[in-house]
């Protein structure tokens, strides 16, 4: 597990080559859920707390947190079957984790309230300016989406049932980052994305909440929440599938069933990881690289599985 | 886990650091007029690709040989010349006659570390897997142990994919041509080693322990009947491989007397620059090249070589064993880089590689040589810039070899293979019971030395009155390390009887 998560290609690439400070964050992350795991709620969530306010791409894994420490911790038991035991519902404990989340909030947002900078910071950190899809695509749904509909567009234009003047040249492939509008599809808003998410991530959400089971339950919707926001996010960046991977490989030196949903999710989401490292030079070193760490983990995985 | 996903984790990953080390920089980078390796082997391409065989090596107005002329045997011509035809496809600049000398660029500088990356993994690094699956009564993962330790070795890494050169072309002929004697396969084995010799004349360092070994070998099936046969063959064999690679230069006996005296630069001198040779060691104390006249320098370096090496090889042809033809290649080699004439301190890779196939034998000493041999080609190596690299690989190689062997607990004299000997001295000295623990606190002294003197070199200026301070401190250090290797292995091949060898498969 060490090695799975230490030697994490991507991780590797994206903080050590192309340059980004993920990998103490996730080291917060991953101590958070330790924390969590070990039923050391408040530092958990403290942990948590500070993590989301040093990164916001955080907020993609905040439901699951919320909804299991909302059922885990503030009801302090649960009935015989497992459902909410509405009547052990704990004031203190809820107050307590307000407390902390507002004491870390205040903490770090604090000097710019009082410069009432506040409006200027929340719209540097979700720039809904930005588009609906990043530079480079990030592989998720609405590139799926997009892509549809230049065919669509291109097979409108050769039949003739688009007029060619209105149509902007390269929208959305071009490599800017700027709102562009679909031509043949309905267009996307920040709002439609955030139903959708909020959608995708019902499913986990209500299993978290009606029939917890411990530690493994949450890791399980932590997982899902990333991976829905992923899919479904405004302007996500593909970087974002590391938040995905990473907890995963936690599950997946458990039991062999995630251990196959692991290795087929860090294969891709490494692969569509390559276009970070563009230059020619580095082209060996991330096909070796993403190789090494293919062979390990399914070697490495493969033999766990056999001697358990 | 299985082997093949162990090794194909060795091998990339050595293909990653090879590949990794190679995006730093190169011998004589962005240094007119003359820059260095890297350039040497850009301008074959373009003499081998745009002049006449009858050229290659001689001194003409498009081929000025004082500018990099060709030095090594006809294989290395052939090489570059199927560089230069690639060069050509890809951009023709590279290798235009005249006008391409000192080119530098980013585009060149990846094809060229490519053909060294492609080189290597394709002659080198089947060799030293193939020779590692093939060690007997080891277990699987000694085996990936000691082909991720041989494949980490920093000195070759270093050499041919930092400083540019392609080493690894004739170490891996000349280890095909072990791995082939290994499997008594006489005859692919000597060719193997002709391609090698073709390919780089320092190969001869590695000539004698194959010849007496074969012909220990053919002795020992008698001289009269399948003996003779044998020699014959292994003959013929030698002699077709060199009239195959030689045979563009055969129509004049002036073409061969020219690559002979290019290849065999006689005028240049007892030694070049600092090397960890005797000569150079002492000519801190006397003055060598002033005291002697060249003629008899020559003769003098020849007779110490020869007379250094004569017991090993004579002990080799009457006892002719696989055990004993690996060490006879460490000790041989060894000896020529010590005394011989005109040595590069990249010679050392030539003894280098026959240690690191005895690594699961004695990897104590092993990691030991292996470590100092890095080491003495430090001031090469920061005239490279290659600091980074040397301190990454050396910390690499050194842990992967504690993790994979833990040498510090193989010191005993049986672990160093001196059981023998010490038998024979017992009579005169009777200290031996605390001689693991002397040999561990050596070496530990010896890479603490090593460490602090690297530090001082990269890290700080040499007062004016010696501006040589460093390379000479780290020559004639190296040079009192390799003696010492020279004495000890020359005590193992010796004492190396048949008797310590049935103790062995007794116990």
């Amino acid at each position: 597990l060490a090695v799975l998560l230490l030697w994490n290609f991507g991780l590797l690439i994206v903080d050590h080559i192309h340059f980004q400070y993920n990998g103490f964050l996730f080291g917060l992350m991953l101590l958070s859920v330790a924390r969590l795991c070990q039923r050391r709620y408040l530092e958990g969530a403290l942990l948590f707390a500070v993590l989301l306010h040093f990164k916001h791409i955080y907020l993609y894994v905040a439901p699951a947190y919320g909804i299991y420490l909302l059922r885990s911790y503030c009801f302090t038991a649960s009935n015989a079957d497992g459902s909410v035991k509405w009547r052990s519902f704990s004031f203190l404990r809820i107050t307590l984790l307000g407390l902390i989340v507002c004491l870390v909030s205040a903490l770090s947002l604090g000097p710019f309230i009082v410069l009432g900078q506040l409006p200027q910071v929340i719209s540097r950190l979700f720039p809904f300016k930005r588009g609906l899809c990043h530079a480079y695509w990030a592989p998720n749904f609405w590139a799926l989406y997009s892509a549809v509909d230049k065919a669509l567009t291109v097979v409108g234009l050769k039949y003739n049932f688009l007029d060619p003047t209105k149509i902007p040249k390269a929208s959305m492939t071009g490599g800017l980052v700027q709102e562009f509008q679909h031509t043949v599809l309905p267009s996307v808003t920040p709002l439609a994305t955030l139903i959708c998410t909020f959608i995708s991530i019902l499913p986990s959400v209500f299993c978290l909440w009606f029939k917890p089971q411990g530690p493994r339950s949450f890791l399980q919707c932590l997982v899902l929440c990333a991976l829905s926001s992923f899919m479904f996010g405004w302007h996500v960046h593909e970087k974002a599938i590391l938040l995905a991977i990473l907890p995963l490989s936690l599950l997946s030196v458990q039991r062999a069933k995630d251990a196959g949903i692991y290795l087929i999710l860090t294969t891709t989401g490494h692969f569509s990881l390559f276009p970070l490292l563009f230059t020619a030079p580095e082209l060996p070193i991330k096909i070796l690289l993403m190789l090494l760490f293919s062979v390990y983990s399914f070697s490495s995985l493969k033999s766990l599985e056999t001697v358990s | 886990m299985e082997k093949w996903s162990l090794m194909t984790i060795t091998v990339l990953l050595a293909l990653t650091v090879r590949w990794t080390v190679s995006l730093g920089s190169y011998s004589g980078a962005g240094k007119p007029p003359m820059y260095g390796d890297y350039e040497a082997q850009r301008h074959w391409q373009e003499v081998t690709y745009n002049l006449p065989i009858r050229q290659w090596y001689f001194n003409t107005s498009d081929n000025n040989l004082l500018y990099w002329g060709l030095d090594y045997p006809p294989l290395t011509a052939y090489h570059s010349f199927l560089c230069a035809y690639v060069a050509k496809l890809i951009n023709p600049d590279w290798i235009a006659l005249h006008t391409s000398r000192g080119y530098e660029s980013q585009s060149h500088k990846l094809f060229m570390r490519t053909t060294v990356f492609v080189a290597d993994l394709l002659i080198y690094i089947p060799a030293v897997i193939l020779y590692c699956c093939s060690l007997k009564e080891t277990s699987t993962k000694k085996k990936v142990s000691s082909a991720l330790c041989i494949l980490l070795y920093p000195g070759l890494i270093l050499v041919d994919h930092g400083h540019f050169q392609y080493n690894s072309v004739s170490l891996g002929f000349a280890l095909w041509g072990v791995l082939c004697l290994s499997y008594d396969w006489d005859l692919l084995g000597s060719v193997a080693f002709c391609l090698a010799l073709n390919y780089k004349q320092m190969e001869l360092y590695h000539s004698l322990p194959f010849f007496c070994y074969l012909l220990g070998k053919c002795f020992k099936k008698g001289l009269k009947g399948k003996g003779l046969l044998l020699l014959i063959k292994l003959a013929g064999a030698v002699v077709v491989s060199f009239a195959v690679c030689w045979l563009p230069f055969c129509t004049d006996v002036e073409q061969i007397m020219q690559v002979l005296r290019r290849l065999f630069p006689i005028d240049r001198g007892l030694f070049e620059d600092k090397v960890a040779n005797i000569w150079c060691s002492l000519s801190v104390l006397i003055k060598i090249k002033n005291v002697i006249s060249p003629q008899t320098q020559l003769k003098l370096s020849f007779a110490v070589t020869f007379l250094s090496l004569l017991p090993t090889c004579i002990k080799l042809t009457v006892q002719p064993s696989l055990r004993g033809f690996k060490l006879a290649l460490v000790s041989c080699a060894l000896s020529f880089f010590l005394f011989s004439f005109q040595v590069h301190e990249k010679s050392i890779l030539l003894v280098s590689v026959p240690v690191c196939l005895i690594i699961n034998e004695i990897p104590f000493m092993a990691t030991w040589f292996l470590l100092v041999s890095t080491f003495s080609m430090l001031p090469l190596l920061l005239k490279d810039g290659l600091l980074l690299a040397y301190a990454v690989t050396t910390l690499a190689f050194l842990s992967a070899c504690v993790a994979s062997f833990a040498i510090f607990e193989k010191t005993s004299a049986k672990d160093l293979q001196l059981k023998p000997f010490s038998l024979s001295l017992r009579g005169y000295v009777s200290w031996f019971k605390p001689f693991p623990k002397i040999v561990k606190n050596l070496f530990l002294l010896s890479v603490t030395l090593m460490g602090i003197l690297s530090v001082m070199s990269a890290a700080m200026h040499p007062p004016q009155r010696f501006p040589d301070l460093f390379p000479v401190s780290v020559s004639s250090i190296s040079c009192l390390h390799f003696l010492f290797f020279l004495v000890y292995f020359n005590v193992i091949i010796l004492w190396d009887s048949k008797n310590s060898r049935n103790q062995k498969k007794v116990s």
